[in-house]
């Protein structure tokens, strides 16, 4: 087949059709033959890889959004653990100035930002849904919540219980892991169960600190790779990514594939078995450049690999994946990318042609 | 009465437990608990209530297992329940756990 053929796969806005699932051996000659850069970056951001891909329920995902006009705004849920009276404390849509005094109003308008303004200028990705999804938060949402949570339709943040947690909007990455559940929601749909929910968790994690480290224009080295940090008011963090397990004094998370935990609660231990995703990320942006930022190497192939799975993908299934994506972009984010997954004690191999 | 609770999840993924034996409190705080559990029908809840959208994530789980005398049952309650009861009996409940080793 000519790559001509596939060209004419693609609809006017370079988007992927749902049947083009193309193998990636094709993919690479493609590649090859490509003349510029922008037309590798419609090929590497349109094409959808191997088995994992299933166009058409992309396409039915999308045809189900609702336009919007990615605006934010932020209600005050008055200590209540519902959204229902919730009243309006400022809106975009109004175009008002941010004199409300309160820290928790202003700390969620800032990070929502941030976050609205990564995923659209690192990924051309326009809100969670790539629709202009418009981005509701809640604000004091119950007495003394220790937490925060993507609900479905909009992002809900306590104000922490003052003993052991500051309020859930100190941290810019754990607004961007709420947002990230979102696109999640709308691209692989990555159950919440055993290791796909860990997976689901992880891209939370991964993008929630890529976010930070954009925010704040930090190389993988000087950051800290830590999730929730200045949540705690007597502890480092929720998580470290560089190191599971040392967030804080008695963090649960395994560093590898032999310390994986088998459990029932937390949906199978999604927020425990994270760890071990979260650090093959960070090794494979260490070993490719740590002097480079994180954003622009590979988090690219862990966002494009991320919102292609299928729901049910295990890590070896992720690993492959990204090993995979990465072996397109070249030798040395290829050889990053499976030596951060031997860090975690999982053998990336190459999806092979039979697999797509 | 013996209750044994744990709440997990959250994107904080920390647990919490509790154990009440209501037998070994004061008569005032016996009664609250009583109270709480008998408003709530804890014996008469389905093993698994729902209160998220399916599509919530970072969502608390609570787990509570009741015990008096022959009668034993387990209830698992994802998200925060509408009904004003359980809530309350899940508010007092959170207040009384702390932080567990996983």
């Amino acid at each position: 087949m000519q790559p001509r053929h596939f060209e004419g796969h693609f609809n006017s806005s370079g988007r992927c059709a749902a049947y083009c699932i193309v193998p990636p051996y094709l993919l690479e000659h493609l590649l090859n033959k490509a003349k510029t850069d922008e037309h590798r970056r419609k090929l590497l951001d349109s094409l959808n890889l191997s088995s994992h891909v299933r166009g058409a329920r992309t396409v039915a995902l999308a045809r189900k959004q609702t336009h919007g006009t990615a605006e934010i705004s932020v209600y005050d849920a008055q200590h209540r653990e519902t959204s229902s009276g919730a009243r309006l404390l400022w809106s975009e849509a109004k175009g008002g100035a941010l004199t409300d005094p309160d820290p928790d109003l202003k700390n969620v308008v800032e990070f929502t930002r941030a976050t609205r303004d990564f995923y659209k200028e690192v990924f051309k990705r326009n809100s969670v849904d790539g629709k202009g999804y418009n981005l509701r938060s809640y604000i004091h949402f119950g007495d003394g919540w220790d937490n925060a949570q993507w609900d479905g339709t909009q992002m809900d943040y306590g104000d922490g219980d003052g003993v052991d947690f500051n309020s859930f909007t100190s941290s810019v990455d754990v607004i961007g892991h709420e947002l990230t559940h979102g696109v999640t929601q709308y691209t692989s749909d990555l159950d919440y169960q055993g290791q796909s929910g860990a997976l689901n968790e992880s891209f939370s994690d991964v993008m929630g600190t890529l976010i930070k480290q954009y925010h704040l224009k930090q190389t993988v080295a000087k950051a800290d790779w830590l999730i929730g940090q200045g949540l705690f008011k007597n502890g480092e963090a929720l998580r470290s990514m560089k190191k599971p397990g040392t967030g804080y004094d008695g963090d649960p998370q395994p560093a590898d594939m032999s310390h994986y935990k088998k459990t029932n609660q937390d949906s199978g231990g999604v927020h425990l078995n994270s760890g071990i995703p979260n650090r093959a990320f960070y090794e494979a942006c260490h070993a490719f450049d740590p002097q480079k930022n994180a954003w622009e190497t590979i988090g690219p192939v862990w966002y494009q690999t991320f919102i292609h799975l299928s729901s049910n993908a295990d890590f070896q299934t992720a690993a492959n994946a990204t090993f995979t994506r990465a072996k397109l972009l070249g030798a040395a984010q290829a050889q990053a990318v499976q030596a951060g997954w031997a860090a975690v004690k999982i053998d990336a191999k190459a999806e092979t042609s039979a697999a797509a | 009465m013996k209750l044994t609770y744990a709440r997990s999840g959250g994107v904080t993924g920390m647990v919490k437990r509790a154990v009440i034996e209501t037998e070994h409190l004061p008569t005032d705080e016996r009664a609250t608990w009583e109270q709480l559990v008998a408003a709530a029908d804890v014996f008469a809840l389905p093993a698994t209530v729902s209160a998220a959208d399916p599509r919530q994530r970072d969502a608390f789980t609570h787990t509570i297992l009741i015990e008096d005398g022959p009668r034993r049952h387990t209830v698992e309650v994802k998200g925060t329940p509408d009904a004003p009861p359980l809530r309350a009996l899940l508010d007092r409940l959170q207040g009384a756990s702390t932080r567990a080793p996983q």
